[in-house]
């Protein structure tokens, strides 16, 4: 099995090869065949299907255990539940590099599927530009990252070394291939423009049709992340969930620039402006995904979540410089055609504050950047690697943050072009007075600390805009149809009619759901370490904690020390939970792990982590973490999801400029 | 061993039949025309957009972000803007 998915790797590559190269020539021919670029559609949706069976045949070498080859025999283990034989797939360097490859080459057959009904001009080059991204990543793992080797020499553990135990986790099987949907999602767009320079079809086609896949990617990377994030939760136990780690935030950089793009494409898409500035945002996405998987697979940062230091740095640096030569070199040759049609008439314009969102963004991403390069930046000048920690990142984006969330109620309630003062004060007024009264009211129960009351106040106000621009929409709803404006049916209505802007008060909402849980997890967390024989108890917040016992377990890959806690209320002593929090000794991997006793609640989280136990084996240490809100951290984000993918639904297909321009709508082939 | 070489064989044969069978269809002999009439596609755009930002006028106006003394100057404008497009795309030979 293993020779065919070696054979079928090759095969992927010969034909991205020829793809990308057919694409490109016959992209910048004036002429060609329908047939050629037929071919190159169908060599395109072949390079996915090849890479699918590569990635079916890995798989079914770790289901059977063949340990004779390398990467199955170093990742795997016979005693692994088969749940983590398959995870275990993505679990290294080469599985995750396949995983990769096959992910962008199903993105680009989709496109390549879909690019029937796109405007004939701009599909040999998209395909060529496609087919480029998955060549550079096929040609990683056939030649540098190959998971397909048999070992070399015999080995002493002849059933597999078995998978780093902190990877043996239900999230390893969801947060690798979301994040990677996400990251794969956005070349899509960088490939469109690209295409778009290449073929000198500038019009709005390609930025129409490019926003629809960038929400895909968007919302697969929103999930992907915010799955990271709990499962740090979960599994690490240190009682947080983002710590700014550089490959937390390398997968939080894309989509820093793509949210901006995002915002930014409506302005190209609606008044001819910052066209420019949107290749710059597309090119800057797609190099940031890249920098992510070179500074994963680089070994030039420490992170709990980069895979082993390896060699390949190189091919990813080239390949970024690959991305913005090209980028350049096309920008120059349209630099005529990417000129602005319009300017920003006025500061109080939907289009202003959609560039002040962009550079808030933008200024966030830069922060991070820069954080997660300073070792390396301070390592070339001064000989000393340097860190900067969670102060740093939460002093610079914290502030930029909540300017962000304000500029989210601001944006939707302004007009496009100029807004009338008057009426915007009229709208603001009262958002404004509630979020002053909230503040006053929070500061009067004793939450005084500066950024908390302000980021409270700021949500209050969002939360009524949206709540005002809902009522806005159900009047001028009902008041078009005559339909009492509360009836559901109205609100159908008017969702239907404009699915993309009440998904996007829908994920503003998850945003602000996300902001208060997050400020209330961050500004009243409790923390304690505390030691316990059985019987003994401790107080904490509103609640009890006794140790009733120690209980050992046995698994088929590790063994568990599980202390059982009696979770009580301190007002009235009822039992609400016994927490079981244990330790876990990995008997191949010979490697300690917590595992965390978790009460989730819509109030708060009680985290209970064993930290130890001493010798006799009768006393034991813990830590305990009480987080407000936390759970709602997790619906903001499923709401944020949930809207991300009302609006990547497709819409009503619209005529392409080619057909318009022929003056009927008919199908380009 | 041999299985997958045979599978292998007869996967790289299917793919290749299937690759180059859009070269010997007739229907797909047609050469294609892929440069387009640029100065067209842009004033069809630009009649999009000042259609589009004609609906948005309408819905702001509606929504209350602008009043009636802005909306019926901003109307005139872009209604006298998408007059000359249309005469510029009839010009052009477009409709």
């Amino acid at each position: 099995m293993i020779e065919f998915g070696h054979f079928a790797l090759a095969l992927a590559w010969i034909l991205a090869f020829g793809a990308s190269i057919t694409g490109v020539v016959l992209g910048s021919r004036a002429k060609a065949q329908l047939g050629q670029i037929e071919v190159v559609r169908r060599a395109t949706m072949a390079v996915a299907a090849c890479l699918g069976c590569a990635l079916v045949a890995l798989g079914y070498s770790f289901v059977t255990n063949d340990y004779t080859v390398q990467y199955v025999w170093q990742y795997s283990n016979r005693s692994m539940p088969w749940i983590y034989k398959v995870t275990a797939i993505w679990g290294g360097m080469d599985g995750s590099m396949l995983l990769w490859c096959f992910l962008v080459a199903l993105f680009a057959s989709f496109v390549a599927r879909a690019s029937v009904s796109y405007p004939r001009p701009l599909v040999p080059a998209l395909l060529g530009f496609l087919n480029t991204s998955a060549l550079f990543f096929t040609s990683i793992t056939l030649f540098f990252t190959n998971p397909f080797r048999y070992l070399k020499t015999p080995v002493l553990m002849p059933d597999g070394n078995g998978l780093n135990p902190l990877l043996q986790n239900e999230y390893m099987a969801i947060h690798p291939p979301m994040l990677y949907l996400g990251f794969t999602g956005l070349f899509i767009p960088y490939a469109f423009c690209m295409a778009a320079l290449a073929s000198g079809h500038l019009s709005n086609d390609w930025v129409r049709l490019t926003r629809r896949w960038t929400l895909i990617g968007w919302t697969f990377l929103t999930a992907g992340i915010v799955l990271g994030g709990h499962w740090a939760y979960l599994e690490l136990g240190w009682g947080g969930f983002w710590a700014w780690d550089p490959v937390e935030n390398a997968s939080f950089l894309p989509w820093l620039t793509a949210t901006a793009f995002l915002h930014s494409v409506m302005v190209q898409e609606r008044k001819g402006m910052l066209k420019l500035w949107n290749v710059f945002l597309v090119t800057l996405t797609y190099a940031l995904t890249v920098f992510g998987t070179f500074l994963t697979r680089s070994g030039i940062v420490q992170s709990v979540h980069a895979f082993a230091s390896t060699d390949i740095g190189w091919t990813f640096l080239l390949y970024l410089g690959l991305i913005f030569v090209v980028a350049v070199a096309l920008v120059i040759r349209r630099r005529h055609e990417l000129s602005p049609q319009r300017t920003i008439e006025s500061l109080f314009s939907r289009e202003a504050i959609f560039l002040l969102n962009n550079l808030v963004l933008l200024s966030i991403c830069f922060a991070v950047l820069w954080g997660v390069m300073f070792p390396v930046f301070s390592e070339a000048l001064t000989g000393q690697k340097q860190t900067v920690g969670i102060p740093f990142f939460n002093a610079v984006n914290v502030p930029l943050f909540l300017l962000l969330v304000f500029l989210m109620g601001v944006g939707p309630v302004i007009a496009w072009k100029r807004s009338s003062l008057r009426l915007m004060v009229r709208s603001f007024a009262v958002p404004f007075l509630g979020a002053f009264v909230v503040g006053v009211a929070l500061v009067w129960a004793g939450v005084t600390e500066f950024y908390p009351v302000l980021a409270y106040s700021i949500a209050f106000f969002v939360l009524m805009t949206i709540l005002g621009e809902l009522q806005r929409g159900l009047g001028a709803q009902a008041a078009a149809t005559g339909a009492a404006t509360l009836a559901p049916s109205n609100a159908v209505a008017l969702f239907r009619r404009q699915r993309m802007r009440y998904g996007a008060h829908l994920i503003h909402f998850g945003v602000l759901v996300m902001t208060v849980a997050i400020t209330a997890s961050m500004a009243h967390k409790v923390e304690r370490e505390f030691t316990l024989s059985s019987g003994e108890k401790y107080s904490v917040g509103r609640f009890e904690l006794e140790l009733q016992e120690f209980h050992d377990e046995e698994q088929a890959n590790y063994d568990a020390v599980q202390a059982h806690v009696a979770l009580k209320s301190l007002k009235d002593g009822s039992l609400l939970e016994v927490m079981a929090p244990e330790m876990r000794f990995y008997r191949k991997n010979k490697e300690n792990t917590t595992e965390v006793a978790l009460r989730m609640g819509q109030r708060e989280d009680v985290y209970l982590v064993l930290a130890g136990i001493d010798e006799t084996g009768t006393r034991a240490s813990f830590k305990i973490f009480i987080n407000p809100l936390q759970v709602w951290l997790w619906y903001g984000a499923i709401i944020m999801v949930l809207g991300g993918f009302v609006m990547a639904l497709p819409l009503p297909r619209q005529a392409t400029a080619e057909e318009r321009s022929r003056g009927r709508a008919e199908q380009p082939a | 061993m041999n299985m997958w070489i045979v599978a292998a064989a007869v996967m790289a044969a299917i793919l290749a039949f299937l690759l180059v069978k859009p070269l010997f269809e007739p229907a797909l002999s047609v050469e294609a025309d892929l440069k387009g009439d640029a100065p067209l596609r842009n004033l069809l755009d630009e009649k999009e957009r000042t259609l589009r930002a004609l609906k948005d006028l309408e819905l702001d106006y509606a929504m209350g972000k602008i009043g009636s003394e802005e909306l019926e100057p901003a109307r005139r404008a872009l209604a006298l803007e998408a007059g000359k497009l249309l005469e510029e795309i009839k010009r052009n030979g477009g409709r």
